[in-house]
Parts: C-alpha cells; sequence; structure tokens
C-alpha cells in the first residue's frame, strides 16, 4: 500500500521535480565553466581586488578561489531557496488531500492516517537528499569535465558537507510543512505560511548577522544552522549545525503525526 | 455485540458552536437498504464521515458490523464501499489507473465483477484510458459508484449517488441496489435529499432535519402519514356535507365540489357519497416530496 501510494505522490511531483533538478545541475555545469573561464584568465587574485571589502567579509573566500566559486551553488540564496519550497510543497501533500477530497476516498480504504503522513515524509526525504545529490554528482562531472587538473577543486567532504546542510536545511522546512499540513485544510494556506516563514527566517538570519542587537534572534533561524561560506572555510561545527537541523526536523514529524491522527479530516 | 450492521448511539458532532449532528441514534439491519434523508446541511454527510472515521465525534459511538469506527477503523474499511458525495480525483490519472490506484489500497477486485460494473454503467476502454480531468461530471460519477461497489463489501455507503448521473444511469444503479438487495448480503446506507431516488430502492428511511434523526420509517408508513388530494364532483348541486372525520379534512366546500385532503383509507368516506350525485372522483397521487419539502422547511 505505501509503495502505492509513494508512487502516486511521485507520478504528480516527477515533473518539477526535474524541472528543478535540470536546473540546479546546470548551474553546477555553468559555474564551474565560469569558473574556469576566470581562472584562465585574469584569475581570481583580480577578481577579488574588484570586490569590495564589506562583501569581501561577507562572501568570505567564495568568490576569491576555484573551489569557492564552484561550490557557490549549494548556499546561494535563491538555490537555498528553491530546495526549501520544493521541500514545503512535498510537505504540505496531506493538507491538499484533505482539500480536494482525495483523504476521503483513500482513507475510506483499509489505510491509517499515519500512512499518508509516511508517504508523504518519503518523498519529501527522498526529494530533500536527491536534489543537492544530484547537485554534487554534477558538480564532479562538471569539474571532471571542464576543469583543468591544476586547479585546486573543492575538498570533496567539504562538498559533502555543503550538500547535507543543504539537505538538512530543506528537510527541516519539509518537515515544518508537514506539521503545519496536520492543522490545514487549504495546501494553499500551509504552503504560504511556511514559505514565507522561509523567507522570513532568512531574511532574520541575513540582518541579525549583521545587525547586533538581533543577534539574540539568530539561533531561532534554520539558516543561522547554514552558513555555506564558513563550512567551506572549516570555522562551523558541522555536527552540531546538522544535528540541530535534523533534531528540529524530528519534532515537527512527530508533531505531524500527533496531530493529523487526531484531526477531522 | 449488536445485530444492526450500522449502529449509532447518541452521536455527537460540533463544529465549534455549529450543531453537526447532535444525538443521533440509528440502527441499519444487515442486508437492509437504508435511505438517508435531509435537506442539505442536515447532518447526512457529516453523519457518514463519523461512520467512517473521517471526522471524530465529540460523543456518542458509531459501529458498523460490530467494529467500532474509531476504535477498529481498519476493520470497518475493510468491509466498507464508500461513495463521496464529491467525487475527488487525481486529474492527471487515467480511469483505469484510477481503478488500479484505489484497488491497491484495500481488498483487491475481482476482475469478473470490475468487467461487470464498467459494462453496467457503460464506461468503455476509451473512457478508462482518459484522463480524468476530461470527464464530464456524470462520469465521474460512474467511475464512483465502481469503486464503491467493485470489492463487493458487506456495507455500503453512498452519498448522493445518482447526483449528476443521466435516467438511464440511474436505472442502472437502481438494479444494481435491487440486486444487492435481493441477495440480502449488503448492507446500504444511502444518502439523499431527494425521495425518489430512495423511493425506488430502499425498505426505510431516516430523516434528519438540523442535525436531528426526527423519524425513521418505511415508505409505506411515510405514504400513510403524507395527504392525498380527493376532489368530488357533482352533476348538481347538493347540500350535504362531508362527515367530520381524523382521516379527512375539508379544504373545500362549494355546492358542486368537495375537495379534501385524506390520510390513510378513503373507504369510508366513499360509503358516505351514496346517495349523493357524484359525478366523478378524482384522487390524486401520494405527494410524499411535498411532505418532504414540509418537512425540511418547517421550523424543529
Amino acid at each position: 500500500m505505501m509503495l502505492t501510494l509513494v508512487r502516486r505522490t511521485l507520478t504528480r511531483a516527477a515533473t518539477l521535480f526535474v524541472v528543478i533538478g535540470t536546473l540546479l545541475v546546470l548551474f553546477q555545469l555553468t559555474i564551474v565553466a565560469m569558473a574556469t573561464t576566470i581562472a584562465d584568465g585574469s584569475g581570481f587574485e583580480g577578481l577579488a581586488r574588484l570586490v569590495p571589502a564589506f562583501l569581501s567579509s561577507f562572501l568570505g573566500e567564495t568568490l576569491m578561489s576555484f573551489a569557492g566559486m564552484t561550490s557557490i551553488g549549494f548556499f546561494e540564496p535563491l538555490i537555498v531557496m528553491m530546495v526549501v519550497q520544493f521541500a514545503i510543497y512535498l510537505g504540505t501533500e496531506p493538507a491538499g488531500d484533505v482539500e480536494t477530497g482525495l483523504v476521503d476516498l483513500v482513507l475510506a480504504r483499509p489505510l491509517s492516517r499515519h500512512q499518508l503522513v509516511t508517504r508523504s515524509l518519503i518523498v519529501m526525504t527522498g526529494a530533500a537528499t536527491l536534489l543537492p545529490g544530484a547537485m554534487s554528482v554534477s558538480l564532479w562531472i562538471a569539474l571532471r569535465w571542464l576543469a583543468p587538473p591544476e586547479l585546486v577543486w573543492p575538498q570533496s567532504h567539504r562538498v559533502v558537507l555543503l550538500a547535507s546542510h543543504l539537505a538538512a536545511v530543506g528537510w527541516c522546512f519539509g518537515a515544518a510543512a508537514l506539521a503545519t499540513s496536520g492543522w490545514a485544510r487549504r495546501r494553499g494556506s500551509a504552503f504560504a505560511f511556511v514559505g514565507v516563514g522561509a523567507v522570513g527566517f532568512y531574511l532574520l538570519d541575513f540582518v541579525a548577522s549583521a545587525w547586533s542587537r538581533l543577534e539574540w534572534a539568530r539561533p531561532l533561524s534554520p539558516f543561522h544552522y547554514f552558513r555555506g561560506a564558513e563550512v567551506l572555510a572549516g570555522r562551523t561545527d558541522p555536527a552540531r549545525d546538522l544535528s540541530v537541523l535534523v533534531a528540529a526536523g524530528f519534532v515537527a514529524v512527530a508533531v505531524a503525526y500527533w496531530q493529523f491522527q487526531r484531526r477531522d479530516v | 455485540m449488536s445485530a444492526a450492521a450500522i449502529r449509532t448511539e447518541d452521536l455527537t458532532k460540533y463544529y465549534g458552536r455549529i450543531v453537526g449532528i447532535e444525538n443521533l441514534s440509528l440502527e441499519v439491519l444487515p442486508g437492509e437498504v437504508f435511505g438517508f434523508l435531509g435537506a442539505n446541511g442536515a447532518g447526512k454527510t457529516t453523519t457518514i464521515r463519523l461512520l467512517l472515521d473521517l471526522l471524530r465525534p465529540t460523543s456518542g459511538s458509531a459501529s458498523i458490523l460490530g467494529f467500532d469506527c474509531h476504535r477498529q477503523g481498519l476493520d470497518v474499511r475493510r468491509r466498507l464501499g464508500y461513495l463521496p458525495a464529491e467525487m475527488p480525483m487525481y486529474p492527471d490519472q487515467t480511469g483505469a489507473g484510477y481503478l488500479a490506484f484505489l484497488s491497491a489500497l484495500g481488498p483487491p477486485p475481482s476482475r469478473a465483477r470490475l468487467d461487470v460494473l464498467l459494462h453496467r454503467f457503460n464506461v468503455s476502454n476509451l473512457d478508462l484510458r482518459r484522463k480524468m480531468r476530461d470527464y464530464s461530471h456524470g462520469m465521474k460519477r460512474k467511475l464512483g459508484l465502481v469503486q464503491a461497489l467493485m470489492t463487493e463489501p458487506p456495507v455500503l455507503v453512498l452519498d448522493e449517488p445518482t447526483s449528476g448521473l443521466d435516467p438511464l444511469m440511474i436505472e442502472a444503479f437502481a438494479e444494481t441496489i435491487d440486486e444487492l438487495a435481493r441477495a440480502g448480503r449488503t448492507t446500504v446506507l444511502l444518502s439523499s435529499h431527494v425521495l425518489s431516488e430512495v423511493d425506488r430502492v430502499c425498505t426505510r428511511i431516516g430523516l434528519v432535519r438540523n442535525g436531528r434523526l426526527s423519524a425513521v420509517q418505511t415508505l409505506s408508513e411515510l405514504r400513510a402519514m403524507t395527504p392525498r388530494r380527493l376532489t368530488v364532483q357533482f352533476s348538481r348541486p347538493t347540500d350535504a356535507l362531508p362527515p367530520a372525520s381524523s382521516v379527512w379534512t375539508i379544504v373545500a366546500r362549494e355546492p358542486q365540489r368537495w375537495v379534501l385532503d385524506v390520510r390513510g383509507p378513503i373507504g369510508a368516506l366513499v360509503a358516505t357519497l351514496s346517495g349523493l350525485p357524484v359525478a366523478d372522483i378524482t384522487l390524486e397521487p401520494y405527494a410524499a416530496e411535498d411532505a418532504l419539502l414540509r418537512f425540511f422547511t418547517d421550523a424543529p
């Protein structure tokens, strides 16, 4: 039964998944090609001289090296937001089932409610993992294909860490969407609530990182635990950050199971 | 253990301050085709959704075939066929894919049964290959009936089953329910706000109004309480008066015409007409729809 439910969800989300996956893979290929061109020309030292100091401090070493530039896809805000929003979309599926009435037909069969949550959790987790995974694979292929061997490539364990952080932050918000679906009667409402919340948390982290008066609020944002430039530079505690994101996600998943079990559908 | 196939005891559901249903106690016997009649918003769908454990009761309980609808929901739904009032669907799915998807989620239907139903409801292979987004309302409804009936469940719950069906399909549906009733193995709870829909197939009806079950009757009992208009035309003026009776009420009395509303047998009235210059007697058929309309619209 679970396989049937998962297959149905995958069929519905396949087009969007392929489109987003293709965009991310193309971005990785393009950024490697671009970084290779820069390395062949004036070099990253020239680029570093053009970047204002305040931007350098914000971006860290991202744009100052071939390895940094080719890793930027994992923490570029629009890309992070795309992965996060897709996970949120998948996490709101139970609310969509309630809204369309499909839950009536499905739960008229001998199925437990938690199976609907599990189905969405499986698909959301898969998407949150596969997209950064595809980015990592495409980065490696692009490097092998386009980058001259004398350039310093991003370290593979740093790439894995960046991909893990991206997956964890996506999963965390997808789990929050799943929890919100436990209450929502409309998928659009759940998606808007968590989607806008994700943007809000991103902005909170951005502002709090630059304004000491909001520093206290920074740990509230999941994005606080995914600072890509610092992961790349090895200045974070990845085990702590990943643990926080995954733990927050687990709490949200537990809430989703609890609430969907007790609600009227 | 209850002898009833479907039983609710003081079942109550409030949506905040709004009453969905209140203290609804109902028994549907095994093999019975039970009509659940009420106006829109009376509480029919709420009752059905409580039976399916889609809603959680505020108080009271419901059971099907002796299984508690909430605590033993899986056992209940393993034995249940359900047609919702609104036919939900996956627009990207074909009709065949839809039936295969639903079949995989419960007891599998037999191919022979599926073929019989598809043939009866005139669903062709071509229809099954089309995406459901291209289906008409009637076609969705037909597929809904097929999915509800395909596993031959011991209990069928059908919410407004003939809504959107053409007369031929309504007849096909009625035939199917008749067959199930004759076989006596299936209990059917059929919700509707149209009497003619239940008149053809149901043995008993429950009338629900404002969330409360107002009456449970056989159709003959309903007819007995429904007045019929009787008009007596005289060939010449007469001074005679209709005798007083609890069976009829006088609507109009004119020298050459009496108009009466009759509840029950008319033999006594016919006897009083002997010796009078009766030219014609007109007795209108039972207007149970009118009685129900009054029932639905009267203040509680």
